[in-house]
């Protein structure tokens, strides 16, 4: 069962090569981005230790649980508002974005409103599952795009295009001193572990031990996505002017052909890739945004109706706020908006490592 | 319950892929009309300075009974895309840019910033980035309305010259629009794209030439440099060289097969950098005006690797002198410098007083069937 926590590691690592943080990344790359890269395993190691050493003691309890048993009513649902609130926009930004992406490049006759129907639709549909199903679903679903991700690494690397002596000229500006927006989005890969205050109610005891060849694995994963989506679009579009490019990892993927391949444009499986991992993604983090609010609304009255009409009104909000906000926000907006999000992580997330030690105290 | 539920939802997701193919987007395909390739010109009217041409290919049923119809149209307009707007009025088809494989801009039109001419299709989602941008003589329109005699019926003529899967010469420097773009914006490295003439009489198309896109200042390039560029920037592997004797009379040929090519920027002189090149070729004779001797190979690959250093020391020193890069010099001393100041700048000065020291060693291994 660890293979799941791995899991979910990988689909925050995979939806990340895609979205605003590289590009924000890559955009602070005269501002020390390279070296927050470096840097970065030291931030991602405290958090998977904190994180995971404190699920680890709770096996088959999820973190509201925990909460309504050590806090007072009011507290536990200021914090779990907070989180849901954190988890829903974690999962409108990967959807938001990612419907620009698909109206750029695959359909761009296809108005914005009908993509993001289409994927709210199965999503709705996802999120309503149960948590051990969403864990097999992102089993199927990883098996079958891995090795088209290997392949497109691969390929990018291999590729006779690839300029080495442009990413070498990035290595040469490791001397910069790193922003504090530029740490903030290389911490961001490291988060994939942080689902785990829903889906840990399924792991028990024997099945999820964190062993320090595990936390190496997941680091050295995680460190692996920072630079390949740091390096691949610098090797393949040049360094100076990597920030005119808004979506550099997808026309990064177009710049490859594969004149003997079944599709020679790479862009087309690499999008069909970038599907997949955001559906995960969304799927992942509304799912945790569902339960949380299951956990809320069920009282002992309701408790034997699983979908009741308050579940029906928090699915309906998200529809309602992602189909708004797909008319009114534009690419820029988006970035500056993710980028804040993304600034706010570290705090969020380290408040977070505080309240697990006392939580843990709370139960000695 | 729970197996058969696990593979419903596989389906369901097989199902969410295939909803999200691109297909047609709602338009047959006897609907669309697939460029395969765009000429910009330079229209001669100062209001409307560009002429834009774009070749098209007519689907058919039957390729066999009808062959392949190509039908040309072309639009003045202020700026691509407005001519573009107005050819999308003269077809009864939807232009597909999807195919396009080939963009020629005129020569005369490199008076302006080419950048400006290319931004469109850096631009436009639906133009590949891995299509060929080539630099015409004279007339672009003339190009992509040539049929050579050598035309096949599908694919265009162009397309074979630059993807290296049928041509393969030295003299072609094919060019893709990325790395055209990343080379022109980027500091420290400039793009050389190939010159495209055609041969009226004769019906066919001469690439043996190139232009190196400067700072603001073209530097065209005869075969033989565009040759030696192509070798030393990586571009081609294979290809053959002449060796003449002192009267200029046909001595013997090399065919090379093998090629590795490194260099290094010396700088422990810090006013005179140095830039070491290494190369070494592997290859065998391919004709000769006498008969050869085996135990001899050793003395003309030394005479082959003499010659070769005159010429590349020459190339070398005609780009310094020209000061363009297109060989990427300055790329290479900001790729191996810690960035501490304004690398560039540095370089700038630098490179006019550089100096290039070669060590070139060209092995041959064999007279070939005979000798």
């Amino acid at each position: 069962m660890k293979r799941y926590v791995f899991y979910l590691i990988i689909v925050n690592m995979l939806w990340y090569s895609i979205s605003a943080g590289h590009k924000v990344l890559l955009d602070l790359r005269e501002q020390g981005s390279l070296l927050s890269i470096v840097l970065s395993p030291l931030f991602g190691f405290m958090f998977l230790i904190g994180w995971i050493h404190f699920f680890q003691t709770i096996p088959g309890k999820d973190l509201p649980d925990q909460l309504l048993k050590y806090f007072p009513k009011w507290l536990t649902r200021t914090i779990l508002g907070i989180i849901s609130i954190m988890w829903f926009f974690a999962g409108l930004i990967s959807l938001i974005s990612f419907v620009f992406t698909l109206k750029r490049f695959l359909t761009p006759e296809t108005p914005a409103i009908f993509i993001t129907i289409i994927f709210l639709t199965f999503i709705t549909f996802g999120i309503l599952l149960r948590t051990k199903s969403i864990l097999y679903t992102i089993e199927i679903v990883l098996l079958i795009t891995f090795p088209f991700l290997i392949l497109l690494i691969l390929k990018a690397l291999t590729s006779s295009e690839f300029e080495l002596d442009f990413v070498k000229e990035a290595v040469m500006h490791i001397n910069h001193f790193p922003s504090f927006s530029a740490i903030a989005n290389s911490f961001y890969v490291y988060l994939g572990v942080s689902n785990l205050i829903i889906f840990n109610n399924q792991f028990q005891q024997h099945d999820f031990t964190f062993k320090w060849k595990d936390y190496l694995i997941a680091v050295l994963l995680c460190l692996g996505t920072l630079f390949v989506s740091f390096f691949i679009p610098i090797g393949l579009l040049g360094y100076e002017n990597i920030d005119t490019i808004p979506y550099p990892m997808m026309t990064a993927s177009d710049t490859l052909r594969m004149p003997l391949g079944i599709i020679e444009r790479v862009l087309y499986i690499a999008l069909t890739v970038s599907i997949f991992t955001t559906f995960l993604s969304i799927l992942v983090h509304w799912h945790v945004v569902v339960q949380i609010a299951k956990k809320l609304i069920m009282t002992k009255k309701n408790i034997h109706q699983p979908i009741n009409w308050l579940l029906g009104l928090i699915i309906g909000t998200f529809w309602i706020i992602s189909i708004y906000l797909i008319n009114v926000i534009n690419e820029y907006q988006l970035i500056t908006f993710s980028k804040l999000f993304n600034n706010m992580l570290p705090f969020f997330f380290f408040t977070m490592i505080l309240l697990f030690q006392y939580l843990k105290r709370r139960a000695r | 319950m729970n197996k058969r539920f696990r593979f419903v939802h596989f389906l369901f997701i097989l199902f969410l892929s295939i909803s999200f193919l691109s297909g047609c987007s709602f338009r047959d395909i006897d609907n669309r009309a697939f460029v395969l390739a765009i000429a910009v010109d330079d229209s001669g009217d100062t209001k409307k300075p560009y002429k834009v041409t774009i070749k098209v290919v007519i689907p058919s049923g039957n390729i066999k009974q009808e062959g392949v119809k190509y039908a040309f149209f072309s639009e003045k307009g202020v700026s691509i895309s407005e001519a573009l707007a107005l050819i999308r009025a003269t077809i009864d088809k939807d232009i597909d840019f999807s195919h396009t494989k080939i963009i020629i801009v005129s020569k005369s039109l490199l008076d302006r910033n080419l950048g400006n001419v290319t931004d469109f299709f850096h631009r436009r989602r639906d133009i590949q980035l891995v299509s060929w941008i080539g630099i015409a003589e004279k007339r672009a329109k003339d190009i992509l309305k040539m049929e050579p005699k050598s035309q096949s019926s599908v694919t265009t003529p162009l397309f074979n010259f630059f993807s290296r899967t049928a041509v393969q010469s030295p003299y072609i420097t094919p060019m893709y629009l990325f790395d055209f773009r990343r080379q022109q914006i980027e500091t420290g490295i400039d793009p050389v794209l190939p010159i495209i003439k055609i041969d009226k009489k004769e019906k066919r198309c001469v690439i043996h030439r190139a232009l190196v896109i400067g700072d603001g200042k073209y530097v065209e390039l005869t075969p033989q440099q565009t040759m030696i560029y192509n070798i030393l920037r990586g571009n081609i592997e294979r290809f053959n060289a002449e060796i003449k004797e002192k009267n200029g009379k046909f001595k013997y040929g090399v065919f090379i097969d093998s090629t590795s090519i490194y260099y290094k920027i010396n700088r422990e002189n810090s006013k005179q950098p140095i830039i070491n090149y290494k190369i070494r070729h592997q290859g065998i004779l391919e004709e000769s005006s006498k008969y050869t001797e085996s135990n001899l190979l050793k003395e003309y690959g030394k005479e082959t690797s003499k010659i070769a250093k005159k010429m590349i020391l020459e190339l070398l020193t005609y780009f310094q002198k020209q000061n363009v890069d297109p060989l990427g010099f300055g790329l290479r001393y900001k790729a191996t410098n810690l960035h501490t100041g304004d690398t560039y700048k540095e370089w700038e000065s630098l490179y006019p007083q550089a100096k290039f020291t070669l060590d070139i060693n060209v092995n041959i291994i064999s007279t070939g069937k005979m000798e």
